[in-house]
């Protein structure tokens, strides 16, 4: 015990940060675990937190009542199309661009480059909202101008409303608002890579693509698997800009809501805009139930695949 | 066994003076010290002059914590406007001010239990209904401000009256008939208006302009001549003008030929609406991309000075053409002040529960419930109507021998945030507003707007047991009243962008189809059985 002891005081600063983590996650993930025992509950707005265990139980009710309503599987293929095509195209554009970037031998233009390309992910949703709008409206945006003005269209294009721009939309701007910020993450590994691997394979006339093929990729594989496991627990959220909930609230709209609509905007609009907590907090615990489900089953795939897993 | 005696004494002597006190405490909260409606009767004589009444009585400095639901409120501090600091001269009542910044907030605020003392909203105003959240006006009425009951209109009480029995607001902005038919009076300058540019229609020689198929005529020749402009421009979240025109609300309950109310998109003439709207779009005047915008949006291109027409409001035209002057552009907006005939038939009846506005409760956790019953007094009485609806009489206005209002040239100059004269309104009452809305006639070059007011006040119909058709919250109903509403929103635009008149026909059906499946005839019954017995309420106050 005394060597336990010993051990933990001069691990003392450790610790304590450890500990700070340990408690935001009680406080900030378990502790309002509790309340999701209201999705089987009928809880009143009214009846305040002691509604939690006074008000009746009502088994599976909201659950049904969302699996039968109209729009449940259009909602479900949003969010799954969204989700899905944001994780196909944002997840390697950033090790890709981390790759480039790696391969710049002068160092102002990679700090320039790095530094515009990581900008964007400090502009909130909001704001890149107004700046999509200004840009690509019908009436005076920029683009349309551009593109009537040039010929390249014979009219304006509806790229806000029309429901078959959203998706793409989504996608480029949450490649253009995130991919700088994770590229950081991949050159850090990278700048961890041994430099005498790359001298010998230099020396024994390794080219540059074979040099990134056989050495910088499989070095950093570990922190790509676990961001792509990261990535896939999120996946209903956005992936790694975790930005489904922003893009589907602020770029949806009546006309491209058949496409726009995901399980979280449906949740805020029928839940809680509403006051039926009891109805969103069953949506959301099946978005969580499924997230949860898609890291064991990423983590699964993962250590089958590569031996390098999350847990 | 002494012992034992004593403290069994000690502990059942413990327990009957908690008993008592959690029962006079009770007694107290509940009101039960409430005058009798025999010993009300003695302040019938009491008027709204009278130095006598309850809110003169009690002047000394009260502060109430307030939230006002409203994220668009001009207005978010108290004393730094005149209309606050007079108020507070008057009553002694100051209020911090807590301005809504989500539409979910007040969700919380009931969730978590913090409710400030007072509360100022218009949305599910039915959950707070609840003795356990709020005040039931009548019983603070009876202990506090006696002579308050027989001042407010029974009709009104009837208006505001909950399941339970109780009153628990007075909605703002109600007008009795006798208010109503006042000729100052007009509608709420909310109502839906539709307007073009005069100066464009002269530019094509004012051509006839007294129908739809008129309207779509004008349209087609302002495309020929301007094809850079936007024909036709409806703000995003207000009601249609053509819908208006046509007599129908996506979202009302109406009551049909055989006496059964309807959800508002189930009337059969939304079929021809859509069909008008779709031709609009497929005849490139309306773009499916305006139902998109935010409304900073539409103002941003209404002010362009690129769009022809446009619905919102009925001060749009008034608030455009003042930019306009003062920007330079050429362009002036005139509202349509008629009824544009469909297919030969004038259809426009503006059917309204007239029941009034917003409503403002007085938390449970109020710590002076009397005071706040008595400010309510204050703001009913005719004196705080006027002061907060019109100013200070002398410095921001005096009344005419007509009644209406004349403001001082540079009255027009003054913002909101300086003279507070609208925002404290929580009781205001409808003729009030009328006559201030109608004195702008009188007072700015811009009064459009009261011309357009005037003509739709012709087209009201008043049926207040509608309003009791809105179901209560937390019921299957008021459930399947929200998917009613979102399937209209989601279902509309798709109606109307349709690529031809089948193709819109097709999703017309649908989205009937989609609201059998929702449960709209549930809810039918449901606000029909309410309505009937609304009805014998007010018919029973009638005979």
């Amino acid at each position: 015990m005394p060597n336990i002891w010993r051990r933990l005081r001069g691990q003392l600063f450790y610790q304590v940060c450890a500990l700070m983590g340990i408690a935001f996650l009680l406080v900030f993930a378990y502790t309002p675990m509790v309340g999701l025992i209201i999705a089987f509950k009928n809880f009143k707005l009214t009846s305040g937190i002691p509604g939690f265990i006074t008000s009746e139980w009502v088994g599976f009710k909201w659950f049904i009542e969302f699996y039968n309503d109209i729009n449940f599987w259009q909602i479900i293929r949003n969010t799954v199309a969204i989700s899905l095509l944001k994780l196909f195209f944002t997840f390697p554009i950033p090790i890709l661009f981390a790759l480039v970037l790696n391969e710049v031998r002068k160092h102002s233009v990679k700090r320039t480059v790095q530094t515009v390309s990581y900008l964007p992910h400090f502009i909130s949703w909001i704001v890149v909202s107004g700046m999509i709008f200004s840009f690509f409206n019908e009436q005076t945006g920029v683009v349309n101008h551009f593109l009537v003005s040039t010929g390249l269209a014979d009219k304006p294009i509806s790229f806000l409303s029309d429901p078959a721009y959203f998706w793409p939309m989504a996608v480029l701007s949450d490649i253009w608002k995130e991919m700088g910020w994770w590229t950081i993450i991949f050159l850090a590994a990278i700048v961890g890579v041994d430099p005498a691997l790359y001298e010998a394979a230099v020396v024994d006339g390794a080219s540059r693509m074979q040099r990134i093929w056989y050495i910088t990729l499989p070095t950093i594989k570990g922190t790509i698997i676990i961001v792509l496991i990261l990535s896939i627990g999120n996946l209903f959220g956005g992936g790694l800009g975790g930005s489904n909930f922003e893009q589907s609230y602020l770029l949806g709209n009546p006309v491209n809501n058949g496409v726009s609509e995901i399980l979280q905007t449906y949740t805020l609009k029928m839940g809680l805009a509403q006051g039926r907590y009891s109805y969103a907090t069953a949506i959301g615990l099946i978005q969580s139930v499924i997230s949860l489900l898609l890291i064991y089953l990423s983590n699964y795939l993962s250590k089958r695949f590569s031996g390098v897993g999350l847990f | 066994m002494r012992r034992i005696l004593l403290m069994l004494t000690s502990v059942l002597l413990i327990a009957t003076v908690f008993l008592t006190s959690c029962s006079s405490n009770k007694n107290g909260d509940s009101g039960s010290n409430a005058m009798s409606d025999e010993e009300l009767k003695k302040y019938e004589n009491v008027d709204w002059n009278s130095p006598e009444i309850s809110w003169k009585k009690a002047t000394e400095p009260v502060s109430f914590t307030s939230y006002l639901d409203f994220d668009w409120y001009p207005i978010d501090t108290w004393g730094k406007d005149d209309v606050s600091k007079e108020i507070t001269k008057r009553t002694g009542v100051s209020l911090e001010v807590t301005k809504s910044s989500d539409p979910q907030q007040l969700q919380v605020l009931v969730a978590a239990d913090e409710l400030p003392d007072l509360i100022f909203t218009d949305k599910q105003v039915e959950r707070f209904y609840n003795p356990d959240l709020v005040w039931a006006w009548d019983e603070l009425i009876k202990k506090y401000a006696p002579d308050f009951m027989h001042l407010i209109d029974p009709i009104e009480i009837i208006n505001n009256t909950a399941d339970d029995g109780h009153f628990y607001t007075l909605k703002t902005h109600y007008n009795n008939e006798k208010a109503w038919a006042d000729p100052r009076n007009l509608p709420s300058p909310g109502d839906p208006g539709l307007y073009v540019r005069e100066d464009i229609l002269n530019e094509l020689g004012n051509p006839p302009l007294d129908s739809f198929e008129d309207m779509l005529n004008v349209f087609r020749m302002v495309k020929e001549k301007y094809p850079d402009m936007v024909v036709y421009l409806p703000h995003p979240t207000w009601t249609s003008a053509f819908m208006d025109f046509l007599g129908l609300r996506s979202a009302n309950p109406y009551e049909d030929e055989q006496g059964n109310i309807r959800f508002g998109f189930m009337h059969p003439d939304f079929e021809e609406y859509f069909k008008y709207m779709n031709q609009l779009y497929r005849e490139g005047f309306l773009s499916g991309e305006s139902f998109a915008y935010k409304p900073e949006q539409f103002f941003q291109i209404v002010r362009s000075g690129k769009v022809f027409a446009a619905s919102y409001n009925s001060g749009l035209a008034d608030e455009t053409n003042k930019i306009f002057d003062d920007g330079g552009i050429k362009g002036h907006f005139v509202p349509i002040t008629k009824a544009l005939t469909y297919k030969g038939e004038d259809k426009l009846k503006i059917i309204d529960a007239s029941v009034g506005w917003a409503s403002l409760f007085i938390s449970k956790k109020v710590k002076d419930p009397a005071r706040a019953i008595q400010y309510m007094q204050f703001l009913k009485s005719p004196e705080g109507d006027s002061l907060t609806q019109w100013g200070i009489e002398n410095e921001h206005y005096t009344l005419n021998d007509d009644g209406l209002l004349q403001r001082s040239p540079d009255f027009i100059n003054k913002k909101v945030t300086e003279t507070g004269i609208g925002p404290w309104y929580f009781q205001a009452s409808g003729l009030g507003e009328g006559v201030a809305v109608s004195s702008g006639a009188l007072n700015s070059k811009y009064h459009s707007g009261v011309e357009l007011l005037k003509f739709r006040k012709t087209r009201y119909v008043r049926n207040p047991a509608l309003s009791f058709t809105k179901p209560q919250a937390d019921t299957d109903e008021f459930n399947i009243n929200v998917k009613l509403t979102e399937l209209y929103l989601n279902s509309q635009v798709g109606i109307i962008t349709a690529a031809n008149e089948d193709e819109a026909i097709s999703k017309y059906k649908k989205m009937l189809e989609d609201a059998k499946k929702i449960g709209v005839e549930k809810l039918e019954k449901y606000m029909t059985e309410r309505y009937l017995k609304a009805k014998e309420k007010y018919d029973a106050v009638a005979e």
